[in-house]
């Protein structure tokens, strides 16, 4: 414990139904550990009125817990890191998506695993051990194999899931790799992965379970892939 | 280095070699089967990488991890949470009539639960 504090970051876009839930499951494994925390909401200008549901939040669990840092309209993922980041208080960052694809039970196991080996970032993988994921059929599987497997081969990373988006960061090492990082979407949480390895920072993996709910309603289609193909391309140039 | 840059050192560096067997370009006078095995090699390993790939990607997709217990465990925090967050929410707002509670805004969340 010794003073360590962890910042938990939630962009968040029309995530009216779902804040109010990831924030009590967060505030409830959080509390189990013991360990100190703080949930800051970065909203885009959701229409929704997410923002709404996150003031009344903060009126249950207290302003030291729940941060508000809205912007005005839907902006990038890096510049919500870096916004929100700037009023964290903690030395450590949860980044994580707030549709509760993300289960906050494995943070109290990324914190732990961080504490052993004192790691820069630990990311949370559905390829290893018995991570995985529900509701993806065989396409959107195969698609998501393919794509690591190339992304493996081509840029050898050193970490099996690269484009997740449920990690711990320590709060200097996500700074200095948020500056660096120039791409959009999947990539950029590949880039960042990526440019970690770089920068010689260490990297140690949790398998997690990954809740996919709104895959019906978005299938990943053809712009995705190539966007991602481009994506893989440049930093196979880059880096 | 970026990986490109070692891919085309990794790529030149091999070609050069197969070329320097295959052809026999600095007349080393190697026997006839050095020159037979080195000159489809290229071909070869193309093939078996594809076949690697292949099966790696297979055996992967195969294995992938189906989280029916995470996705169960879920469904019932979420009712869990619409509970107590409706206590909660009842208890500090009792006095504010004019506010949204926040259990309402998850009231679609039924219809999504159903899916399951």
């Amino acid at each position: 414990m010794s003073g360590d504090k962890y910042s938990v970051l939630l962009p968040t876009y029309n995530e009216r139904e779902n804040l109010p839930l990831i924030v009590w499951l967060l505030v409830k494994y959080f509390g189990e550990s013991g360990f100190n925390y703080e949930i800051i909401v970065i909203d885009d200008g959701s229409p929704d009125g997410t923002l709404e549901v996150a003031e009344q939040l903060q009126k249950v669990y207290g302003e030291d817990k729940i941060l508000l840092r809205p912007r005005a309209k839907k902006l990038g993922l890096g510049t919500a890191y870096i916004h929100g980041m700037k009023h964290a208080s903690g030395n450590f960052i949860i980044i994580m998506d707030a549709d509760l694809s993300h289960h906050p039970k494995f943070i109290p196991e990324f914190i732990q695993k961080q504490k052993e080996g004192d790691y820069d970032l630990v990311s949370g993988t559905r390829y290893r051990g018995n991570g995985g994921v529900y509701g993806w059929d065989l396409r959107r599987k195969l698609i998501s194999r393919g794509a690591n497997f190339l992304a493996q081969v081509l840029l050898r990373p050193g970490a099996s899931d690269l484009t997740g988006s449920f990690r711990l960061y320590k709060k200097k090492v996500l700074e200095s790799l948020v500056e660096q990082c120039v791409s959009k979407g999947y990539v950029f949480q590949m880039e960042m992965i990526v440019r970690a390895r770089q920068l010689n920072y260490t990297i140690g993996e949790v398998p997690i379970s990954f809740v996919d709910r709104v895959y019906g309603e978005s299938k990943l289609g053809g712009n995705e892939i190539v966007s991602y193909a481009k994506g893989l391309l440049m930093l196979f140039a880059t880096t | 280095m970026t990986k490109l840059l070692q891919w085309l050192f990794g790529v030149s560096l091999l070609g050069a070699l197969w070329a320097l067997v295959t052809f026999d370009l600095l007349d080393l006078s190697l026997p006839q089967t050095y020159r037979e095995v080195a000159w489809p090699m290229p071909f070869y390993l193309l093939i078996s990488f594809g076949c690697y790939s292949l099966a790696t990607v297979g055996y992967r997709v195969a294995t992938f991890n189906d989280c029916e217990e995470a996705a169960k465990e879920l469904q019932e925090q979420i009712k869990e949470a619409k509970e107590d967050l409706r206590r909660k929410d009842t208890a500090e707002f009792s006095s504010c009539a004019g506010r949204r509670s926040l259990v309402e805004c998850s009231a679609t969340f039924e219809e999504i639960c159903s899916l399951f």
